[in-house]
């Protein structure tokens, strides 16, 4: 109590006596503690989207087949014609830009035919979220698009409608809406032809069927992924070198999702160099409270001698300073909250252009405040 | 046993690399309730006495006791707990905490030894010493006289066994200081505080019981009133 009190008197007034000086102090460590606060959400935005819908939508398919620069679609064939039970799902995968909300989503071209067919299949299998692509495209006479009137005539010529896509219930869209996209550089409209469940807070995905996808994206004949969903037995090495043996060169064949898995190790770490580049800003801010602190024990030397002579020990004036400088870093951090989370919208979009530049395509989330980044 | 005593205490300073001897071979005790002054010039060591006197510094050689226990080697939390229980200071510039009410400045070494009774303690010291009514002022609305009597409130707020008083008069001009140095011994007399006060006054010097000359460091004479 009478501690409490001696620290009001010595240590809080003269913050109020001196508004600007103490305003100015905490501002600055306000700012360093806000810089790695900034850092850290952005980054937490700028990976976040790596639990995206492109790997819900991967469903329970266990390889991948991939070559840089993408594959041709013959490839499809080669695999299909090889004497093995797998399951084959070829996709384009690009990005689309929402012209209305300038959001940039992930496009996926699926066979939605070959796809909507084995949907029995797997939701009787491991409860992988399929999607019933062909549920949008049953009531497609009840909101015939204008344009493409005589496409939309049956379910099927529905599905393959190069106006249909579909998009995840996070985007908050209903069947029948229609949705301008700019897709490789060309401005066109889009019809929702129906809304397939998000995961929890995943990013919603852009599907179309993949002939639409191939022309949209103006790649025609060629796509960028095969996944396969390969028998139990053997095992998942087995398979990879026996279809590695019947594929040219050139085409990579490996566990479904290991390049997500490369991508995110990246990003990792690149997170982690902005994060010890953040950590100076927070030196800066500890540096102020230090200069702070040893201005004040300088200016109140004469008064640490009277206190000392009127029975002030040694550690109970060394513990005054200590609070100094903590309630110092505490008001600062204080003011950082609010602070950091404006920044990190600005930091968001650097860190996801550098991102996407550096390594992937990938679209930031949305800026979460977590109690473990307040606590850094 | 007497509440303070010095034997054989010398005490150097380093000053630009260059010796000092401030004291040199004293040895005084004080009586508890008795009054004694230190006279001397300028520079013969008195506020160096005072201080050893006060645990705030040790001596090279010697020994100094504050009511029987030597400061040689005692711990700082020892060392402080001696001074709020026993030992009071009066300076001659006041030494008051400019930026503290008068009730927040008596009430310090309450506060500091960790207790909490310490306005109505303090209200009643300020009656000792009739500045009854002003608490709430702050240091610099009140005049040199004034400050002192808020000292010597301060000094006596927790009921110690001897005050060290370093030239309390030096500052103010002689009728103030006279008034000053009454109510000191007055104080200390009903209280039965011992009153070591370092002076260049000679009416103090008339009132104390034992007056102590000084000369480079050295104790001249000890005479008694
Ligand atoms: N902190 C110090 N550093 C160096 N020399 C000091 C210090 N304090 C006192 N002295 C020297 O010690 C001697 C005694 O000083 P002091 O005790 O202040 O005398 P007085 O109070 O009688 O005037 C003087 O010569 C003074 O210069
Ligand atoms: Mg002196």
């Amino acid at each position: 109590m009478a501690a409490l009190r001696l620290f009001y008197r010595f240590m809080v007034r003269p913050f109020f006596r001196e508004p600007v000086r103490t305003a100015v102090t905490i501002l600055g460590i306000a700012l360093g503690v806000a810089v790695v606060l900034a850092i850290d959400l952005a980054g937490d935005a700028a990976t976040g989207s790596f639990r995206s819908s492109v790997e819900t939508l991967s469903g329970d398919n266990n390889l991948e087949i991939r070559a840089s620069g993408g594959l041709p679609e013959s490839l499809v064939g080669t695999v299909a014609q090889l004497p093995y039970a797998l399951r084959i799902s070829p996709r384009i995968e690009d990005y689309a830009v929402v012209q209305d909300t300038k959001q940039t989503l992930p496009l996926i071209g699926l066979d939605l035919v070959g796809e909507t067919a084995g949907y029995a299949d797997r939701m009787s299998g491991d409860g992988t979220p399929a999607v019933n692509f062909m549920e949008g495209c049953a009531h497609a006479d009840l909101n015939p698009a204008k344009d493409h009137d005589q496409s939309s005539k049956t379910p099927f010529d529905c599905l393959a409608d190069p106006a249909s896509v579909w998009v995840g219930s996070s985007l908050g869209r209903k069947p029948g809406e229609h949705l301008t996209l700019l897709l490789n550089d060309r401005e066109g409209d889009y019809i929702v032809r129906g809304i397939y469940p998000d995961l929890n807070g995943a990013e919603s995905a852009i599907v179309m069927d993949i002939a639409s996808a191939q022309r949209a994206v103006g790649r025609a004949g060629r796509v960028d992924r095969i996944l396969l969903k390969s028998p139990p037995s053997p095992n998942i090495d087995e398979w990879e070198q026996r279809l590695a043996a019947a594929l040219p060169a050139g085409v990579e064949v490996r566990a479904q999702g290991a390049g997500t898995n490369e991508n995110r190790q990246m990003l990792t770490a690149f997170r982690w160099n902005l994060r010890l580049l953040s950590y100076i800003s927070l030196v800066v801010g500890g540096f102020l409270i230090y200069n702070t602190i040893s201005v004040s024990v300088v200016r109140r030397r004469s008064e640490i001698g009277i206190v000392r002579a009127l029975g002030g020990s040694r550690g109970l004036v060394l513990s005054a300073f200590l609070l100094e400088s903590a309630t110092l870093g505490l008001a600062g951090t204080l003011a950082a909250l609010p602070l950091g989370r404006l920044m990190a919208g600005g930091t968001v979009k650097l860190m996801g252009l550098t991102v996407q530049a550096l390594y992937v395509s990938s679209r930031p989330a949305s800026i979460e405040l977590s109690p473990t980044s307040i606590a850094l | 046993m007497p509440i303070l005593s010095l034997e054989n205490v010398t005490k150097d300073y380093d000053s630009d690399g260059q010796l000092v001897r401030a004291l040199d071979g004293v040895t005084l005790a004080v009586e508890t309730g008795q009054f004694v002054t230190l006279v001397g010039r300028s520079g013969c060591g008195k506020s160096t006495l005072l201080n050893l006197a006060g645990g705030m510094d040790f001596p090279l050689t010697g020994e100094v006791k504050i009511d029987g226990v030597s400061t040689t080697g005692l711990p700082d939390a020892a060392l402080t707990r001696i001074r709020r229980e026993k030992v009071g200071f009066i300076f001659q510039s006041f030494q008051l905490l400019y930026t503290l009410s008068v009730f927040e400045n008596v009430e310090l070494p309450l506060l500091l030894a960790g207790r909490g009774d310490a306005r109505n303690t303090a209200r009643e010291r300020l009656a000792w010493v009739e500045l009854e009514g002003l608490g709430d002022r702050l240091p610099h609305q009140l005049s040199g006289g004034q400050m002192q009597r808020v000292a010597i409130a301060r000094a006596l707020v927790h009921s110690p066994k001897i005050i060290l008083a370093d030239e309390p008069t030096g500052n103010l001009d002689s009728v103030t200081g006279n008034v000053i140095l009454a109510l000191l011994k007055r104080l200390t007399r009903e209280r039965g505080v011992a009153l070591l006060m370092a002076t260049h006054s000679a009416e103090a010097a008339d009132l104390a019981d034992i007056v102590v000359r000084m000369r480079d460091g050295k104790i001249q004479t000890i005479e008694h009133n």
